[in-house]
């Protein structure tokens, strides 16, 4: 009788119900919220669905799809620590980018620069509130908003942090919609708003099969830590635009951003187990998530007044928002803000050319932060 | 090279020296690729392979006159197939006499207008 009752009672020890602790049930509650908000409120679903599960499958008891030989702890070894995935991404993004509008419009290059603003700005604050240089770098990222590089530059700065700031880097990409358009009215007058674009001129095969080269050789000349980011994505790019290697474009944009999307996001989703994430850095990094992403938008809207003064009202200043790098979404939203103010403003294309241009500068001061601070 | 930077002071340094490495690495990319739109753009530029539909749209929204023109042109074809059916045609009333114009030329163009 006795053996049976220490046998039961060693089960019910083994059971998920006695190894159920608070954090657990807050991180599983935290976990769905993020998978409700990707399936039912369509918040970057591709990201946040296996993010959100990667931590649900991370918090349940006792779960062994982490630890030293859990499945998701596997892959994130692997592929995240070795920065094998998220340079992955980038090649897919290459893939994914028409670099045309900027191509067409090169001064937008520096809109791409101003955006950046809020990294340097969310650095500073976050030094004043007692993160070391390292981690501040890896939480300012996020202001680039761009997921991939703000995982990248986390694994690299300061991998315990990498949970949240992957959580704070793409919900706040999402929100992009909602975080903008008051900054960008506030920043402008109708007229300036209402300012209709001259259109953008067609661009020659020969230059996008050069840009991905000229890009690669300035980059490995001048910031040679950053290359890894943007000689992978130019990779992806110059395949996309040869024209001779339609199949692996097809699988850059089709299968690998897939196979990648679903391994990055559920590994980094399973660092958000309770001990890591429940914590007040965690408040912190969120909040300076926000702080960020305001401060990019600025930065790239003062860039656009200024563009909009020295051409003499022929740039609207809304394409300066669109500097951050969330693409498409922050060019669509400078498309909804100008055609708010004039319903024949078509401003889409102009502000693809910034938001591209965000993604190789946000890869651009990953590339410093990188070589400066770690 | 991160022991070089401690507190405040070198977060402040941090940001201008990546700040400046930004805009200046972005700059050059942009002389670059503007050199390089010189040279290899227009002159032996093969044409785009594939144009997005808001670029179409922008395109045709981007001028009152076009769409004028466009409208006009696209209701004198109109008018001249029409006329195939019941022998008459037709240009609407209360447009401008330039968009009238191109209307009727456009129908004469394609013979169905006498």
């Amino acid at each position: 009788m006795n053996t049976i009752i220490h046998h039961l009672s060693l089960l019910v020890q083994m059971s998920g119900v006695a190894n159920l602790t608070l954090g657990n049930v807050i991180m599983i509650l935290v976990s769905l919220t993020l998978v409700y908000l990707a399936i039912f409120k369509g918040f970057e679903p591709l990201l946040l669905l296996p993010i959100g599960f990667g931590a649900f499958l991370a918090n349940l008891p006792l779960s062994n799809v982490i630890g030293p030989d859990g499945l998701l702890t596997l892959i994130y070894s692997v592929g995240v620590s070795t920065e094998v995935l998220p340079t992955m991404m980038f090649m897919v993004i290459g893939a994914l980018t028409d670099f045309g509008p900027l191509l067409a419009n090169p001064s937008t290059f520096l809109m791409g620069a101003a955006a950046q603003f809020g990294v340097f700005a969310a650095l500073l604050i976050a030094t004043a509130l007692g993160f070391n240089l390292a981690e501040a770098g890896a939480i300012g990222i996020i202001g680039g908003a761009d997921g991939p590089t703000a995982i990248f530059t986390a694994s690299k700065l300061a991998p315990h942090l990498l949970g949240p700031i992957a959580v704070a880097a793409y919900t706040y990409m999402s929100l992009v919609p909602l975080i903008q358009p008051p900054i960008m009215r506030l920043m402008t007058t109708k007229k300036e708003r209402a300012t209709v674009m001259k259109q953008l001129r067609p661009v020659s095969k020969r230059e996008r099969i050069i840009f991905p080269i000229a890009i690669s050789i300035i980059t490995a000349l001048l910031l040679p830590q950053a290359i890894a980011l943007i000689g992978t994505m130019m990779l992806g790019n110059i395949i996309r635009e040869s024209g001779v290697t339609e199949r692996l474009s097809k699988t850059l944009q089709n299968e690998m951003c897939n196979i990648v999307t679903i391994l990055l996001a559920a590994s980094v989703g399973a660092t958000m187990e309770a001990g890591n994430f429940l914590s007040l850095s965690t408040l912190k990094i969120v909040t300076l998530g926000l702080v960020a992403f305001s401060f990019s938008t600025f930065g790239g809207m003062l860039l656009g007044k200024l563009f909009y003064i020295l051409s003499g009202g022929r740039v609207n200043p809304l394409i300066g928002s669109a500097g951050v790098s969330a693409v498409p979404m922050a060019a669509r939203v400078s498309q909804v803000e100008g055609q708010r103010a004039n319903k024949n403003n078509f401003l889409l294309m102009h502000a693809m050319g910034p938001n591209v241009a965000g993604v190789l500068g946000t890869a651009m001061a990953a590339g410093v932060l990188i070589s400066l601070l770690k | 090279m991160s022991s070089d930077f401690v507190g405040m002071g070198g977060a402040l340094t941090v940001c201008l020296i990546a700040l400046s490495i930004v805009f200046i690495a972005l700059a050059i990319m942009a002389g670059v690729i503007s050199l390089v739109g010189r040279l290899a753009g227009d002159k032996n530029g093969i044409p785009e392979a594939t144009t997005s539909p808001s670029a179409i749209t922008a395109t045709v929204q981007s001028s009152d006159d076009e769409d004028q023109e466009i409208a006009a042109v696209v209701m004198g074809a109109l008018s001249a197939e029409l006329s195939r059916v019941d022998g008459q045609v037709k240009l609407a009333a209360g447009q401008s006499s330039s968009w009238r114009l191109a209307s009727l030329q456009e129908a004469v163009k394609r013979g169905r207008l006498k």
